[in-house]
């Protein structure tokens, strides 16, 4: 029962952090730069989500597709307005990733100013969970796993059926190469922002709904999203799903293990229950960075 | 020009003589406010500010600080150490204020202590309430009662009430947490109460269950857990998800009530329902009635109160030492502190030779119908 409980909590935590990982890591495959205002973004059209749906009285699905879609437009925007200059004038990447450092540092406190700092819910009601295998999940859950997977699969035909996807891949191996053959780049990037912010905006408003929403958000789930992401290999949409699936079992699994099958020694210690202190689980998630970027410094699925 | 020279010699020493001095007659006595208007208790930070305020309008309209009005200088703590000790940086070094109140949690508050201590500011907080405050030096009081008392008042009620034996525990990883933690566990023992199960969690993350999941691994009777305000609302709904609620099979024992469940019981009350705990003692009827009045409702925490309690004995200690120098006001607030009848924590706002308070009572409070009501068993 209780690894049953574990697997699906797992799977829940990894849906929400593979859709904000993906965003992350198509911004650094294409331009190169980690944006650290991503998950803001993601939060931002949470934010607008919430009042749509309680402002306008719009139905969840429809305000979350709406904010997804005015996020999009938000994340060409800003490359517009800033990424793309810096870009025209030959910045470096690593200046690129400090100007989205003072984005994200911005965003929060507009997010701040306009929504105030109060902690808000969406208008889901907190339910009975459904048993299964002596499991608890909630309906939420079950369709926040579900609009985890339907969307990473969507991403897949995205990327390897269409031509759109084709395009963006070519941009993202040789960008030279790609506009040589009359591949418009920057028609590319943008629509790159496009997916990824919306992305995000699906990953964040998933956290929202299941969690709270306030705009300190974005920045505290900043550190398992980069984590997930590089974990898998920055720059592999399909790492950042493994990297994400990788945390989230870790966070739980972690946790649950009871050491002492191990440090007892075969009989020579008598321990009744060791196991891991739960102030050190956003450790865990570090410890497995640090070893996989030990043997494999690129991450899981990115080539060297 | 001599002539000139004799009037504003003859004014200077006259107003000497009747206590004004001219450049600093109408001066401000700035007092530094720290208050968590974001982060995870900014739910609190109007009443927490509405106490100030109150007692503000009362100390000016009855002539200020020998005759200064107060003024106060708020700044956010975020509800983190790091931010709140740049918002007292802040006030210390820019705003130039000599005394400070406020600090919301022990986390928060204690590096500040330590600061204002080395700087000789008066720092006079609440509702921090971690022993290690009793350490770190004679310019630091708290309004608020120790968590040595709460952690031993929790811990007998706890076992009193249910009569269970097998208890699992949830506390934060921080200075409050910590302390609390320590004094209940070692109350529990003494009752005889075993801990199956430990949790310490971080602050600010937005996924429980896991350390839910470890609350309950080894089928504890009781559960005694206390959080901040986003924290509860988190780790209620996903505790009542996870069909960890059930306070007829497992009871819930939460040492701060309204502090742990401030949002929780506005957005998911009926998820709360038979969760019993401590609250500090309700507000007087005095302060209530002029909290009221201001705020057209009743304050959600009695914290509201120590704010009110703490700057009115501020500005009675300088009074009392005519001075508002921050050595003297210390000194001050252990003379007056005998003869003023406070607002909050029943009234008694006695310190001891630490500056805490010394006495620990609290009211025992349960969870029904969406509301936190007096619980008598």
């Amino acid at each position: 029962m209780e690894i049953v409980q574990i697997i699906i909590n797992s799977l829940i935590r990894a849906s929400e952090l593979s859709l904000l990982a993906l965003g992350l890591t198509m911004v650094f495959d294409i331009l190169k730069f980690a944006n650290f205002a991503h998950t803001d973004y993601a939060l931002l059209g949470a934010f607008l989500a919430y009042s749509f749906s309680q402002a306008l009285g719009l139905p969840l699905i429809v305000s979350v597709m709406i904010a997804a879609g005015l996020t999009g437009l938000f994340g060409i925007g800003i490359d517009k307005v800033l990424y793309k200059r810096l870009r025209t004038i030959g910045v470096q990447p690593v200046s690129l990733m400090i100007v989205s450092m003072g984005v994200e540092i911005a965003l929060r406190n507009i997010l701040r100013l306009i929504w105030s700092s109060e902690t808000k819910t969406y208008p889901i009601a907190v339910v009975k969970p459904l048993e299964i295998l002596g499991a608890r999940i909630t309906m939420l859950q079950l369709e926040i796993i579900t609009v985890g997977f339907l969307s990473m699969v969507a991403f897949h035909i995205l990327l390897h059926k269409t031509t759109f996807g084709k395009a963006l891949r070519a941009i993202s191996d040789n960008r030279a190469l790609a506009s040589a053959c009359a591949i418009d780049s920057e028609k590319m990037i943008r629509w790159m922002w496009f997916i990824a912010s919306a992305y995000g905006v699906i990953g964040g408003t998933m956290i929202a709904m299941e969690h709270v929403l306030y705009p300190r958000l974005g920045f505290n789930i900043l550190i398992p999203v980069f984590c997930a992401a590089i974990l898998g290999g920055i720059g592999n949409p399909y790492g950042a799903v493994l990297g994400a699936l990788i945390l989230a079992f870790a966070e739980n699994v972690v946790l649950a293990l009871d050491l002492k099958w191990l440090l007892n020694l075969g009989g020579l210690f008598h321990f009744e229950s060791i196991q891991i202190n739960t102030g050190y689980k956003p450790a865990v998630s570090f410890l497995i960075l640090i070893l996989v970027l030990l043997f494999k410094p690129t991450g899981l699925l990115r080539k060297e | 020009m001599r002539k000139i020279a004799f009037i504003i010699a003859i004014a200077f020493v006259l107003s000497l003589v009747i206590g004004l001095n001219p450049t600093e007659a109408k001066e401000p006595v700035k007092i530094g406010i720290l208050c968590p208007i974001t982060g995870t208790q900014a739910v609190m930070s109007e009443d927490l500010l509405t106490g100030f305020k109150l007692a503000q309008e009362e100390i000016n309209d009855a002539g200020g600080i020998l005759g200064r009005p107060v003024k106060l200088i708020v700044e956010d703590t975020e509800t983190r150490p790091a931010a709140g000790m740049d918002a007292a940086r802040k006030l210390i070094e820019v705003d130039k204020v000599k005394i400070i109140s406020g600090g919301f949690s022990s986390g928060v508050a204690l590096p500040i202590a330590k600061y204002c201590q080395e700087h000789k500011i008066l720092a006079v907080f609440q509702p921090p309430t971690s022993p290690l405050f009793r350490h770190v030096g004679s310019y630091i009081f708290l309004t608020n009662v120790l968590d040595n008392y709460k952690g031993k008042v929790i811990a007998d009620f706890a076992v009193q009430d249910s009569g269970k034996t097998r208890f699992a525990t949830m506390f934060m990883n921080n200075a409050f947490g910590k302390a609390l933690m320590d004094e209940t566990l070692k109350n529990l023992q003494k009752n005889g109460a075993q801990v199956v199960s430990k949790v310490v969690y971080e602050l600010n993350k937005v996924d429980y269950k896991a350390e839910l999941q470890r609350l309950f691994s080894k089928k504890p009777e009781a559960i005694i857990a206390t959080f901040y305000a986003k924290e509860g609302l988190v780790t209620a709904k996903q505790a009542y998800e996870m069909g960890m609620l059930d306070v007829n099979k497992v009871p819930w024992y939460v040492p701060e009530m309204t502090s742990s469940f401030a949002s929780a019981i506005k957005k998911i009350p009926n998820v709360l329902e038979g969760i019993k705990g401590l609250n500090p003692l309700p507000p007087g009827a005095l302060f209530m009635e002029k909290f009221k009045k201001k705020m057209g409702r009743e304050p959600i925490t009695a914290y509201a109160a120590m704010n009110y309690d703490a700057l009115v004995m501020i500005a009675m200690a300088a009074n009392f030492a005519n001075s508002v120098d921050p050595t003297k006001v210390r000194d001050a607030l252990w003379k007056i502190d005998d003869w003023y009848r406070g607002q909050s924590t029943g009234g008694d706002k006695r310190f001891d030779k630490d500056g805490m308070q010394g006495y620990g009572k609290y009211a025992k409070v349960i969870i029904r119908n969406g509301k936190i009501v007096p619980y008598k068993k």
